[in-house]
């Protein structure tokens, strides 16, 4: 099955190989004071996993459908069960090794941009970029792609399903759930001080809410809290990966060929 | 249980939604032989010979193949080979891949016969099968599927694309490899005449259902015309089963199974083609009734 499989794939890592090399390339040319442009090509990453998810997840199955060669590698001494699992094995480990390889890029070489800036690590963009979640964002992906591509068995509206279904659910994670991981701070402070009370990097939850003449309410999550944070989001995502791994398994071994 | 057995179903089915794509299916094809597998357009072929390679699973009734019953497992995937339709390939890899490729996926595996015989039909084997002809694709879908040395041979319609030259080479490979020995084939087209030279079982397969299931020389043997003066379908002597009758105003004219000799000295007996026994249980699957027509005799 590996030989398979890299047979029909070698050309996508290579090109993921050649793009990754481009990003590292492009990087190291940059002008180091150029922040702005550097935070540009940084945040442009956040895109990466849904790339992994529509060009090697949704296609993976739905391609094989559409030209029948599932019919094919289905009649060999292959049980659909050992199709699935190295198909499944092999795009989750390079879509796992790709996000971790561009995040290493992307952390090593501006890290103390992205910190420093006005941003905190914890809020939406720093922290899609960096740590352990984007690794988890690209298994994610690609399962579902794959598992959607073996649902619709057509390779475009796979990689439509795929880039909406993805979308909403980092979005409404990112936005919606992701403050309430952990209960937030709260801290009144003077009107003076502002938000510059707060710890360096702290995510400001809400809009400062006046208390009284001269006092301030500000509810915030904390820096030290972010491999926290990252550590909660990979698992809600490895554990949506699950679902879809479950979800490929049925329509392969349970559906008609 | 007849260990001689390549196939045997009982009361097989398979639905698709509210339609029965195959019914009530009960054959039994012994081992050796090389069965044509006929019957129109949308009668059901492809999904029985899917049901019998284990790309489908029943809706009713049971299969075996080869005593086992078709299943995901490396013991009945070895024992069977299975050519689909259209023969998909992988468009972009060559045959040289695919032969290296089921190398990797089969336990047994004979890459040297493959590439004699893709050498000695002169297919290139490093060029993408997509800029082969229908011609050559198909001999190397074939000679995939021979590599395997599988004990029986599913083929679903491999010559529908091709012209009439590529059908008498694949043809002609296919006869070769069951020359070799061991080797149960089971044929799908709906095109007899193709099929006849090299086939010694059918399989007829009308409106989802089963019209005969033989060897074909019994087939030829049981099966007469008769033509005599106009008279009723009801006044015919038992054992002369009426396939199909046509009816001018002073003739009658029958293609009928007979179980025994035909008695009635007024009727003039003739041996029958397969192709016209063929088609006309083709036509009975497909036309009403005697009674049906009755009742639309009585509507009108």
């Amino acid at each position: 099955m590996t030989y398979l499989i890299w047979r029909l794939h070698r050309n996508q890592l290579l090109l993921a190989g050649a793009l990754l090399s481009v990003l590292t390339a492009v990087l190291l040319l940059l002008p180091k004071r150029d922040n702005h442009l550097i935070e540009t090509i940084d945040y442009l990453t956040i895109v990466v996993p849904l790339l992994l998810g529509l060009f090697w997840g949704s296609p993976l199955l739905a391609k094989e459908f559409e030209d029948g060669t599932n019919g094919l590698a289905w009649t060999q001494c292959v049980t659909r069960r050992r199709w699935l699992t190295s198909n499944l094995a092999w795009t989750i480990f390079a879509a796992a090794a790709w996000g971790a390889a561009v995040t290493a890029v992307v952390t090593w070489w501006s890290l103390p941009e992205i910190i420093l800036g006005s941003l905190s690590r914890l809020s939406q963009g720093p922290f899609d970029i960096q740590g352990i979640v984007p690794v988890a964002y690209s298994v994610f992906a690609v399962v579902l792609g794959v598992a959607v591509g073996a649902m619709s068995r057509r390779v475009l509206p796979a990689m439509a399903t795929t880039l909406a279904a993805f979308a909403a659910i980092r979005i409404v994670i990112a936005v919606f759930v992701r403050p309430h991981y952990m209960s937030p701070v709260t801290k009144v402070v003077s009107l003076a001080q502002g938000t510059s009370a707060l710890p360096s990097g702290a995510w400001l939850l809400s809009n400062p809410a006046p208390i009284g003449r001269n006092q301030t309410l500000l509810t915030y999550q904390p820096p030290d809290r972010f491999w926290t944070f990252q550590g909660i989001e990979t698992g809600i995502f490895l554990v949506f990966a699950a679902g879809a791994v479950a979800l490929a398994y049925w329509m392969v071994i349970s559906r008609d060929a | 249980m007849n260990s001689a057995l390549a196939i045997q179903t009982t009361g097989l089915g398979k639905r698709y939604r509210s339609n029965w794509a195959v019914q009530d299916c009960s054959v039994s094809v012994p081992l050796g032989h090389v069965t044509a597998l006929v019957g129109p357009n949308g009668a059901g072929k492809t999904t029985l010979l899917k049901l019998l390679v284990g790309l489908c699973s029943p809706s009713a009734g049971s299969a075996e193949v080869l005593r086992r019953v078709p299943e995901q497992s490396e013991e009945f995937l070895a024992s069977v080979g299975y050519l689909a339709q259209d023969v998909p390939l992988y468009k972009r890899l060559s045959a040289d891949d695919h032969l290296r490729i089921g190398a990797h996926l089969n336990i047994d595996w004979d890459a040297d016969a493959a590439r004699v015989r893709l050498a000695a039909l002169k297919i290139p084997m490093n060029r993408p099968v997509a800029t082969l002809s229908g011609g050559q694709r198909a001999q190397v879908g074939l000679s995939l599927v021979l590599a395997k040395r599988p004990r029986l041979l599913l083929l679903d319609e491999p010559m529908a694309a091709l012209d009439p030259l590529a059908r008498r080479e694949f043809l002609e490979s296919l006869t070769a490899a069951v020359a070799d020995g061991g080797l149960s084939v089971v044929i799908s087209s709906h095109l007899l005449h193709d099929l006849e030279r090299v086939c010694d079982y059918l399989i007829l397969l009308s409106a989802s259902r089963i019209q005969l299931c033989e060897a074909i020389d019994d087939v030829l043997a049981e099966h007469r015309t008769l033509v005599g003066p106009r008279r009723a379908l009801t006044e015919i002597q038992p054992g002369l089963t009426v396939i199909k009758a046509t009816q001018t105003a002073k003739q009658t004219r029958l293609l009928v199974r007979v179980n025994g000799p035909v008695l009635d000295p007024s009727w003039e007996v003739d041996e029958v083609g397969l192709e016209d026994i063929v088609l006309a249980y083709m036509e009975q699957g497909e036309t009403p009734t005697d009674s049906q027509l009755v009742e639309l005799g009585r509507a009108r």
